[in-house]
């Protein structure tokens, strides 16, 4: 079942993604020929990738998806884990646009590569499941707990300052103080890393438990 | 055995609430449930599907009990709801596909059919549906898996008469056919007064009155006699009325009002039928204390 409500909500999203896939490929290419701007591919890729996991996010609520998941022969669970492993499919194609790009472009080692391209899936599968989350109805009533949900996103503005600001000042994210800019500077990967994905797999727990427990899901 | 069996089931939201609410009903059986506005008739619906956390109690389906431990059960309801969520930009024939994938005995056979007969275009966008048109999308969504338990909701609000018309023949036919048992919510019990056995009266979340069709029809009539102040409460009395020097009681055990009418020297001046849609007036109003 969770295999089948996977597929659903990835043929869902799969044109839109094919969209983000035409626009940051061309621009990438587009950078390699020119002067070497990973930062400007990166910030495109993650802005892009934003703006149309957004989209996807918000039509699933105006469309009332979760209503429409409730009423199949599904547990709470079940759709739970679903809908947390298409988000996990869904940030491959920004990490996998990046590694394409950094393959494609022999300055740096493999492993850098690899290591930087696992970061930002890491922290576009939290990020996009922030997101997922303030796009859904609240699971809980009451004023207060009502905006739990945008708790996680706001923490993902946090974490892109000090990702940002760390590529210059060298602290937690990037600990090697290089002037450089992103593309030269070393980052933690042993930090970073362990950090956005665990960040990402309290963030699904937790929202699994509250969809458990979802007073209503017909909104 | 029962197909779908209630016991005890409670929900709580805010200042109202559903239950305790015990119900049974029996397979092939086809059941109105009939209430005012906000009485508790989608919230039932939405507690039995699960989309509504229960508050308390237990929902058995074919004597399994149905909570989220598993969710098979569900392929054995069919649901139409007040609104019906469709992935928009799909057409309504990919709908169905989709959602086919997760029932074991999906009928593409059954979807064509009904498709055809219901009028609806499998090839249209979904976002450019009316809301007949999702209606008609959820019932054969709700038949195309062989459910044995039909939950609907006001099925026909959005449905023009010609289709009000087939879509109750299609109902018609799947329970003479498939041994199909019906909770159908309506606030118009002319609608179902034809087919249902059953009448279940809801109001402020309780189950207030389960009466066979035939027995209303039997024992409910209305009762004219003279009027006259010495009379008090007659047996089985549910509304009076003084009209004039007459005065007009509804009694849902009519022999026993006239029986005492009699002993009281009153002689009834007439007493006569009233439709179903009458008697669930009445028993709703009386509730309400209009």
């Amino acid at each position: 079942m969770i295999q089948r409500l996977i597929y659903l909500q990835l043929k869902d999203s799969l044109s839109v993604l094919m969209l983000l896939v035409s626009i940051t490929v061309p621009l990438g290419l587009a950078s390699m020929a020119g002067r070497e701007r990973l930062e400007i591919l990166l910030v495109l890729t993650l802005l892009v990738f934003g703006v149309v996991a957004s989209g996807i996010f918000l039509r699933q609520r105006l469309e009332r998806r979760q209503r429409l998941l409730a009423q199949l022969p599904a547990t709470r669970m079940q759709i739970s884990l679903a809908s947390w492993a298409s988000i996990a499919l869904l940030a491959l194609v920004p990490a996998g646009v990046i590694f394409v790009y950094l393959t494609m472009n022999p300055a740096r080692p493999f492993a850098w590569n690899l290591a930087f391209a696992v970061s930002t899936y890491s922290f576009v599968l939290y990020s996009l499941g922030a997101i997922a989350i303030a796009f859904k109805p609240s699971p809980l009533s009451g004023r207060i707990a009502r905006h739990w949900k945008w708790v996680p996103l706001l923490l993902v503005a946090v974490l892109i300052f000090l990702w940002a600001n760390s590529a210059d000042t060298g602290t937690f994210m990037f600990l090697e103080r290089i002037r450089g800019g992103l593309h030269a500077s070393q980052p933690d990967w042993a930090v970073l890393i362990p950090v956005f994905l665990g960040l990402s797999a309290a963030l699904a727990i937790v929202d699994g438990w509250l969809h458990g427990r979802a007073e209503d899901l017909s909104q | 055995m029962a197909v779908l069996e209630l016991t005890n089931l409670c929900k709580k939201f805010g200042r109202f609430a559903l239950g305790p609410v015990d119900l049974t009903l029996e397979p092939g059986t086809a059941n109105g449930l009939i209430g005012a506005n906000g009485a508790g008739k989608t919230t039932l619906f939405r507690c039995i599907m699960g989309t509504v956390r229960r508050s308390q109690g237990i929902v058995r389906v074919e004597g399994a009990v149905a909570d989220d431990s598993d969710g098979h059960w569900k392929e054995k309801i069919g649901y139409v709801g007040d609104y019906t969520p469709l992935f928009d930009r799909w057409s309504g024939g990919d709908n169905l596909q989709a959602v086919a994938a997760c029932y074991d005995s999906w009928s593409d056979e059954t979807v064509q059919r009904l498709a055809s007969r219901l009028d609806l275009d499998l090839d249209q966008t979904a976002k450019h549906y009316s809301t007949g048109q999702r209606t008609k999308l959820a019932l054969i969504r709700a038949l195309a898996h062989g459910a044995k338990v039909l939950l609907l909701d006001e099925p026909t609000a959005g449905l023009d008469p010609v289709a009000r018309d087939t879509f109750m023949e299609i109902l018609h036919e799947r329970m003479l056919d498939d041994d199909v048992t019906v909770l159908y919510a309506t606030h118009h019990v002319a609608e179902i007064e034809s087919f249902v056995d059953q009448l279940v009266f809801i109001d402020h979340g309780r189950i207030l009155r389960r009466e066979m069709k035939e027995d209303l029809a039997q024992h409910w009539r209305k009762v004219t006699f003279r009027f006259d102040p010495e009379v008090g409460e007659i047996p089985n009395e549910i509304s009076r009325r003084v009209v004039g020097s007459d005065c007009e009681i509804v009694s849902s055990n009519y022999q026993s009002s006239i029986w005492f009418l009699e002993q009281a020297g009153i002689r009834p001046v007439q007493e006569s039928r009233i439709s179903i849609e009458q008697i669930c007036v009445q028993l709703l109003k009386t509730r309400r204390g209009v």
